[in-house]
């Protein structure tokens, strides 16, 4: 018993738990104080997805990752499946399209079963990095322009699968990790450069112009013929952020406003355990804008141990990265890190209004199953492959000299 | 070897979240005091505590308008609002599901069918109080617009409400932290909730009121009550509660005076100031008239606040409500009811007889100052109305283009005085040395100018035997009555009526030449100095009257109009009230003092308005609108002016005053025929006929109010027939409206007068529209007023 406590201790991340440990409780302390008192109090059943995640994380650090890399596959065609069959039911509408498919604050994002709900993107994204990680792990092609199509594609078909949804706060950190794989799998920087320029030059200019008048598109020749990208409540949200007007504010800027005087008026220390007067009335508190429930209870100390905790379950993922030889879970460590990072990050910008609000809850802080399934999934994987570190004989990966 | 590139990531990621800790720490620390700030003020409850409004009391303290108890049908605001409030409707539906005892599923089952049944009810229910609500004056279908009215007023004042202390945190936390406070647009935003400065809505704030039970309909009989609670259950949302309803429990008595509330607009609700305790909201009761609109702001309380913070620390702080002040008046309550008593029977002959006496009810106004002080003491118009019904009446009262019952008579009617300005032309002539105290003028029964008669100038007494061959070159009619035939005295030799002789008899003549003789503007300014041509200052709503130098037409009908002043006929009005304040000035001694209707606050009379309100409230810290102060001092600028007027010229004038009343050839004896007069009270008085032309209507439309037009596109008058002795009455005649005698001539009747004559205590004006000869109704209203006087103790009773 002793030897295998032991034997635990050492195989375990303990930063990474310990990192996991402080935003739970921050998170679960958070939702309790927001809905305590409220009609339906679901700290409860945050508990039981925080139960559920840690055994989800246990099976999959039980299980060595390589051997659950083959089923990389299988895991990225069954996320695949599950989406599209809510985007199926997307294009048929409704309030009740399919069985299982209903319509949550105007998407189709989320499977229902029961009581419980399960958001097929979430899944994705930890098949995702899988699939990605295992198709990298011994090729060098990806170091031609033409190399990268396949990833691409990977990636593409499953964001544009959730865009559709529509959910562009999950589509959104597919991205990052696309790319820091990509890098740290050896792509030549001038090609990830040149897409991002491509992207950022072209793309969203494109997509920004793009579709009729209707959909709030300036209605430009030629481009008012396309599909329209974005949608007009999205278009508000970006013009809330740089206009003063009291009816973006109302609509759109009201939420980032409130979370700001919720986590302003918590100060230094934070007004208490549990005391979140203003926090209660930021819509949708307990799941975007936790971190505001945070910060009005335990002030900027608050703050400050969210990110903390997050700066070390990153560097102590990529310190898992940087000390696997194993090229597949080098790339699956950095992938799952940058998933958490680019989540948190967003969640964190919008939070405190540098970013639109696109609706992305914060890694095992916010509320919702699916998402802290995902989470525990991803540092499940991320002990798996810190404990199993197989020791090759080999160059090490990804050395092209 | 890629370990740099995973290197360069994790620094990314850190940048990134450096990124986040520095904008929290801005958030946080830096600027921690500004986001509490507007935190606060989202967070924030207020609640406001409506108070009373102070009582008017008259001059023993007799309560003539107070804030009395009352019960109220009050709707909660949930059920107000169309639709109503979706999640209040569930909860009631919810509660009566419970009620019947139902399971949980059962209740899930029926609970949308129960919602509807809800709103069922609430739309029976504001049917139902419409129903409460309609007056006899109006249909099923005007209540239930006006119900509806309500219903919106009470929406509107709430928004407005949530509005301006929503816009006064926003103000404090910009003047906090920012330098440009004021925004131009911020008016319309307040008022209509257009959109209006950036970051306002960040500052929104619950209200008490948003939840509360507003009264709808005030007032209700109790039976109504009863009836209103019984059925309690199927109306949702309805509270049968305590209010607060205005009484005047004098009913008609100097209604007038005492003036009405109406409901604030948005002129009031603008200009109310920052003070959110003392602000006009839409709908609030503001003075309109009378008192209650000149001593607003004393009367007017200042309501209660409870401000509390949600989920804060520190309980809610909470500025007691002050209720408004008492006034006090310098009305007698008790003589003005018997003043307005004697409007209301009236006996006189018909005019130019002598007999057949008749009585009736007269229309008109009275006046009865304090000789000295210019208090005034009763201040009647005849026809009145019961001010605690004047909301239910107020249509069919302004509708009423005939009896004009919502007019002052004795403020707001300005007539050609007649003879009762006399006194005054006279002394006006010998202060401006035009003539002198006993300088004979001769009276050949026409005015003489530049050696021709003229037309318009004839003394009264030709007029009344113009149309007697007999009299036909009358000269020396002033020796009538024969057994008191003029002779000279006080070194008058030639016997020609001097001014104290020609105010006995009213001699035209005579005061026509003085005036003739006279500058216009001497006249006009001589005039001014005893309170004509401009508003007196009173307080209450009051008319100027004309002066004859207003009149604009050809240069010789000017110089006529200046000696048709002199009879008081032509452009020369005045109101009663004015009559009564020039009239003081000869009691008095020769000071015009301006009248008032409030008691001074040092006035041994009574203890007054300073003492009553002090005791604001107490609570108050930084964040609470300080306690206010009420103006405490009274809107009135007292003046006393002493005119320039020789006294043996008043004395003279007093002569000739007292001679009308007490002379034999006196044109105001009648004043003591069947009197109750003491015998031993010396009265001094004026007599005037005023003609004035026929009585003509407007035809108004009983929708808008407003006059209609004649087939023509003319404005639509009606002219009504003459009550005359020959036909004393006919379908639709108007009693008070009669002509004199055979002629078919019209005049208002004046007396005017003070007493006792040696020591004058009261000065009075007495005016009886469409009352003919004033030595007739006049002076019979003129002693019903002296005898109320008497029987009040404000003159002698030996």
């Amino acid at each position: 018993m002793r030897r295998l406590w032991q034997q635990l201790a050492i195989a375990t991340n303990w930063p990474v738990l310990a990192a996991a440990a402080v935003l739970l409780t921050l998170g679960t302390m958070s939702i309790w104080a927001d809905t305590r008192d409220s009609s339906d109090p679901v700290w409860p059943k945050h508990l039981v997805f925080v139960v559920v995640g840690i055994g989800a994380m246990a099976a999959f650090q039980a299980v060595n990752y390589q051997i659950l890399g083959r089923w990389a596959w299988a895991f990225y065609g069954l996320s695949l499946a599950l989406i599209l069959y809510t985007v199926a039911g997307s294009l048929i509408g409704g309030r009740a399209p399919l069985p299982f498919v209903r319509q949550v604050n105007g998407t189709y994002a989320w499977l229902v079963f029961g009581g419980m709900s399960l958001q097929p993107a979430e899944l994705m994204k930890i098949s995702f990095v899988m699939l990605l990680a295992r198709y990298l792990r011994h090729r060098s092609s990806y170091r031609t322009l033409g190399g990268l199509i396949v990833p691409f594609v990977l990636t593409g078909v499953p964001v544009l699968m959730i865009l559709k949804q529509p959910d562009l706060g999950t589509a959104l950190v597919f991205g990052p990790a696309l790319f820091a794989m990509l890098f740290v799998a050896g792509a030549h920087v001038r090609h990830l450069a040149g897409i991002v320029a491509a992207v950022v030059l072209v793309g969203f200019p494109l997509a920004w112009l793009s579709g009729p008048v209707e959909a709030g598109a300036p209605g430009l020749p030629l481009l008012r013929h396309l599909p329209a990208v974005v949608r007009n409540y999205q278009r508000e949200r970006v013009y809330s952020l740089f206009r003063n007007d009291p009816e973006d504010r109302n609509a759109t800027g009201f939420q980032q406003e409130r979370a700001l005087m919720a986590m302003g008026s918590g100060g230094a220390t934070g007004k208490g355990l549990g005391v979140v007067p203003v926090g209660r009335r930021v819509p949708e508190a307990h799941n975007d804008m936790v971190f505001a429930l945070v910060g009005e209870q335990f002030g900027f100390l608050g703050s400050l141990a969210v990110v903390t905790a997050y700066v070390v379950l990153f560097a102590a993922g990529f310190e898992i990265a940087s000390a696997t030889r194993e090229p597949f879970g080098k790339l699956v460590a950095v992938g799952v890190v940058t998933l958490l990072a680019a989540q948190a990050g967003i969640n964190l910008l919008v939070a405190i209004r540098l970013m639109p609000v696109t609706g992305v809850p914060l890694p095992f802080v916010s509320y919702g199953g699916s998402s802290l399934l995902a989470s525990f999934l991803a540092i499940g994987l991320l002990l798996n492959i810190g404990q199993n570190r197989p020791f090759i004989i080999a160059r090490s990966p990804f050395d092209f000299g | 070897m890629f370990e740099r590139r995973l290197k360069l990531l994790l620094v990314c990621i850190v940048l990134l979240m450096g990124v986040v800790l520095m904008r929290a720490a801005q958030v946080q620390i830096a600027q921690a005091d500004q986001w509490r700030e507007r935190a606060g003020a989202s967070m924030t409850r207020v609640q406001t505590v409506e108070t009373y409004r102070g009582a008017i009391l008259d001059r023993h303290g007799k309560a003539l308008a107070v804030d009395t108890a009352c019960v109220d049908a009050g709707v909660d605001y949930r059920a107000i609002r169309n639709p109503p409030d979706a999640a209040w409707v569930q909860q009631v539906a919810v509660s009566r599901l419970a009620a019947k005892g139902l399971n949980r599923e059962q209740r899930r089952s029926l609970l949308a069918r129960e919602q509807e049944q809800v709103r069922a009810d609430i739309a029976a229910m504001w049917v139902r109080l419409a129903e409460v609500a309609q007056r006899s004056d109006e249909s099923r279908e005007e209540s239930i617009d006006r119900i509806e009215q309500t219903r919106v007023a009470i929406v509107n004042r709430v928004e407005y409400l949530k509005r301006s202390l929503q816009y006064h945190a926003y103000r404090r936390a910009r003047e906090r932290f920012d330098d440009d406070a004021d925004r131009v647009d911020w008016k319309s935003w307040l008022l209509e909730g257009r959109s209006g400065p950036p970051e306002i809505d960040a500052f929104a704030v619950d209200i008490a009121e948003e939840t509360s039970v507003h009264p709808v309909v005030k007032d209700l009989h109790l039976l109504v009550a009863n009836q209103l609670q019984k059925d309690a259950d199927r109306m949702p949302g309805l509270m049968v509660s305590p209010g607060v309803t205005r009484r005047y429990p004098y009913h008609e008595s100097a209604a007038h005076v005492i003036g009405s509330l109406g409901k604030a607009g948005q002129e009031e609700v603008l200009d109310g100031g920052n003070d959110p305790r003392r602000r006009y909201l839409p709908d609030d009761l503001i003075g309109r008239q009378g008192i209650e609109r000149l001593c607003e702001p004393i009367l007017r309380g200042s309501r209660g606040l409870i401000r509390s913070r949600i989920g804060g620390d520190s309980g809610p702080e909470s500025v007691e409500a002050s209720p408004g002040k008492s006034i006090r008046l310098t009305i007698d309550i008790d003589l003005q009811k018997s003043v307005e008593k004697v409007f209301e029977r009236v006996s006189f002959p018909w005019p130019e007889s002598t007999s057949d006496p008749i009585t009736t009810e007269m229309y008109g106004a009275a006046v009865v100052l304090d000789a000295q002080s210019g208090q005034v003491l009763a201040m009647a118009s005849h026809p009145g109305y019961d001010l605690n019904e004047l909301s239910t009446l107020y249509k069919s009262l302004s509708l009423n283009a005939a009896d004009r019952p919502l007019l002052n008579r004795a403020t707001q009617a300005a007539m050609e005085p007649g003879s009762t300005i006399k006194p005054v032309i006279g002394l006006l002539g010998v202060a401006n040395g035009v003539v002198g105290l006993y300088e004979g003028i001769e009276c050949t029964g026409s005015l003489i100018i530049d050696g021709k008669p003229q037309w318009d100038g004839k003394c009264w007494t030709l007029k009344q035997f113009m149309n007697n061959p007999l009299a036909k070159g009358l000269t020396d009619h002033h020796k009538l009555p024969t057994d008191a035939p003029h002779k000279g005295s006080h070194g008058n030799r030639d016997g020609f009526l001097m001014f104290a002789d020609s105010l006995e008899r009213s001699c035209n003549v005579f005061f026509e030449t003085v005036a003739s003789r006279m500058s216009m503007s001497a006249l006009c300014d001589g005039l001014r100095s005893f309170g004509l041509g401009s508003e007196t200052g009173i307080g209450i709503e009051e008319v100027p009257g004309l002066l004859p130098d207003a009149f604009e037409g050809r240069p010789a009908l000017r110089f006529s109009q200046q000696y048709l002043a002199g009879m008081g006929q032509g452009y020369l009005t005045a109101t009663p009230l004015q009559m009564a304040s020039a009239v003081s000035v000869i009691a008095n001694g020769g000071a015009w003092i301006r009248p008032t209707l409030l008691l001074a606050a040092d006035d041994p009379a009574g203890a007054s308005v300073a003492d009553a309100g002090a005791a604001a409230g107490d609570v108050s810290s930084a964040s609470m609108p300080s306690p206010t102060s009420a103006p405490t001092t009274l809107p009135f600028t007292p003046e006393r002016r002493e005119l320039s007027i020789p006294l043996a010229a008043i004395n003279e004038a007093r002569r000739g005053m007292v001679n009308v009343v007490h002379a034999r050839a006196g044109t105001g004896k009648n004043l003591l025929i069947d009197s109750n007069l003491p015998p031993g009270l010396k009265l001094a008085g004026k007599t005037g006929s005023a003609q004035t032309s026929k009585l003509s209507i407007p035809r108004l439309d009983p929708r808008t109010s407003e006059q209609l037009r004649n087939e023509a596109g003319g404005l639509a008058w009606d002219r009504p027939k003459l009550i005359t002795r020959e036909e004393p009455w006919f379908p639709g005649a108007l009693t008070w409206y009669r002509g004199s005698g055979g002629l078919d001539r019209v005049a208002h009747a004046w007396f005017v007068g003070f007493a006792p004559a040696e020591n004058p205590q009261v000065a009075f004006c007495v005016w009886v529209e469409y009352g003919g000869s004033g030595g007739q109704s006049a002076a019979k209203v003129a002693q019903g007023v002296l005898e109320a006087c008497v029987d009040h103790g404000y003159l002698p009773a030996r």
